[in-house]
């Protein structure tokens, strides 16, 4: 049987290296994952990762055992993928917009030289045009969604991860989510 | 088209945000509105479609590097090499410093008077050292006064050394190699975070 989350964690502050290993191979994926929805460049999400591990094991002696390991480290990844893309200010192309001055936000069309609505509608059933859906929602909508629905962060969780009020991030995940359900629509 | 009133509370009914009563009563209202029960499957398609998503796999090489980054030991091996680049460095720039200072013109002058000095001190200190042990041994032989006459004759080589050290130069290269060496012994100290407190391997030099 492998070893729960806070036996590794204990065994890494007693200095064990085999613990160390066990640890980062049962969440860098997670952790990825998280880096390169939030970045979208596989050399960045990687470098994010290998940060978010580092700053990790620098504050594994300050760790709560009581809180879920997965959502502390969830948390550090988060908000350094947040820190990465103020600082870069990544080009992202949004399918969603809103105008000057609204919170409202509708989908924007783009000229599609790619195939038709039929065709279309078989690949949102895949899992490529899934990540594209993802890809394409504003940063702060794409972190909530990817904390709560791919990782399963519970709200207050999030809330915590990104230093946000409960009800913004309730908030941001149905308006994220009702922007995804509009584009599925279209797409259909 | 107006949308149904109810429809807001359909993300916290699949959220499970709802109380229990709320929830009996939606399940009610969903029964007889058909556009709240559309909107309830679109929305559970969208979460369906999100949690479909896998997740994805870094390249192979990605644990190593952490782990290199991390592992303790790792991270002394890396300090050490650091230390032995700053020594290697600082080591340079002394020899560098000292041969542009000694190639100015004029400093052989200086440099002549004070390695004379230091060669004749040093002889007479040496020649002291080799009178004393000889005289030593011969009140040795004699049986008694080795202290004493070991105490008279250091008395000379105290003055002797006290001299050369009095030279501005040698005295600030020794009180400077005596702070780096005390900051260094600072440095390793061992700690007293639970962490090194557990390690039992691994000693003062970090081997």
């Amino acid at each position: 049987m492998s070893p729960s989350d806070p036996e590794l964690v204990r065994r890494c502050l007693a200095g064990d290296e085999r613990a160390y290993r066990e640890l980062i191979e049962r969440y860098e994926r997670q952790v990825y994952s998280v880096a390169v929805r939030m970045v979208r460049v596989a050399e960045d999400a990687e470098d994010l990762t290998q940060e978010t591990f580092v700053r990790m094991f620098k504050a594994l002696d300050r760790y709560d055992p009581a809180r879920p390991f997965p959502a502390w480290l969830l948390t550090i990844a988060a908000r350094l993928s947040i820190d990465r893309l103020r600082r870069r200010r990544v080009k992202t192309v949004s399918l969603f917009r809103s105008e000057p001055g609204s919170e409202e936000e509708h989908v924007v069309e783009f000229a599609d030289p790619g195939p038709g609505p039929e065709e279309l509608a078989e690949r949102l059933e895949e899992e490529r045009s899934a990540e594209r859906l993802i890809g394409a929602l504003p940063e702060h909508y794409r972190i909530v969604v990817v904390l709560r629905h791919q990782q399963g962060l519970s709200y207050e969780e999030i809330s915590e991860a990104l230093r946000l009020p409960l009800g913004t991030v309730k908030a941001r995940i149905h308006r994220a989510r009702a922007l995804l359900k509009e584009r599925l629509e279209k797409g259909a | 088209m107006t949308r149904c009133k109810e429809s807001i509370r359909l993300q916290d009914f699949l959220d499970g945000q709802l109380a229990p009563g709320e929830v009996v009563a939606f399940r009610a209202h969903l029964a007889g509105c058909p556009e709240c029960a559309a909107e309830l499957a679109s929305f559970q398609s969208v979460i369906a479609t999100l949690e479909r998503v896998p997740l994805l796999v870094p390249s192979a090489g990605l644990t190593g590097r952490i782990l290199e980054q991390v592992l303790p030991s790792r991270a002394r091996r890396r300090r050490f090499a650091l230390l032995g680049w700053g020594y290697a460095a600082a080591a340079a720039a002394c020899i560098g410093a000292a041969a542009l200072w000694a190639l100015q013109p004029g400093r052989n002058a200086l440099l002549e008077t004070l390695s004379g000095k230091l060669s004749h001190r040093l002889l007479g200190a040496g020649l002291f050292v080799l009178n004393t042990l000889g005289a030593s041994a011969v009140r040795l032989a004699d049986g008694w006064g080795l202290l004493h006459a070991t105490g008279e004759h250091l008395a000379p080589l105290t003055r002797a050394l006290g001299a050369v050290l009095m030279e501005p130069g040698i005295a600030f290269t020794v009180w400077a190699a005596a702070a780096v060496c005390a900051a260094l012994l600072w440095w390793m100290r061992p700690r007293s975070s639970a962490t090194a407190r557990e390690v039992r391997h691994v000693s003062v030099l970090g081997f």
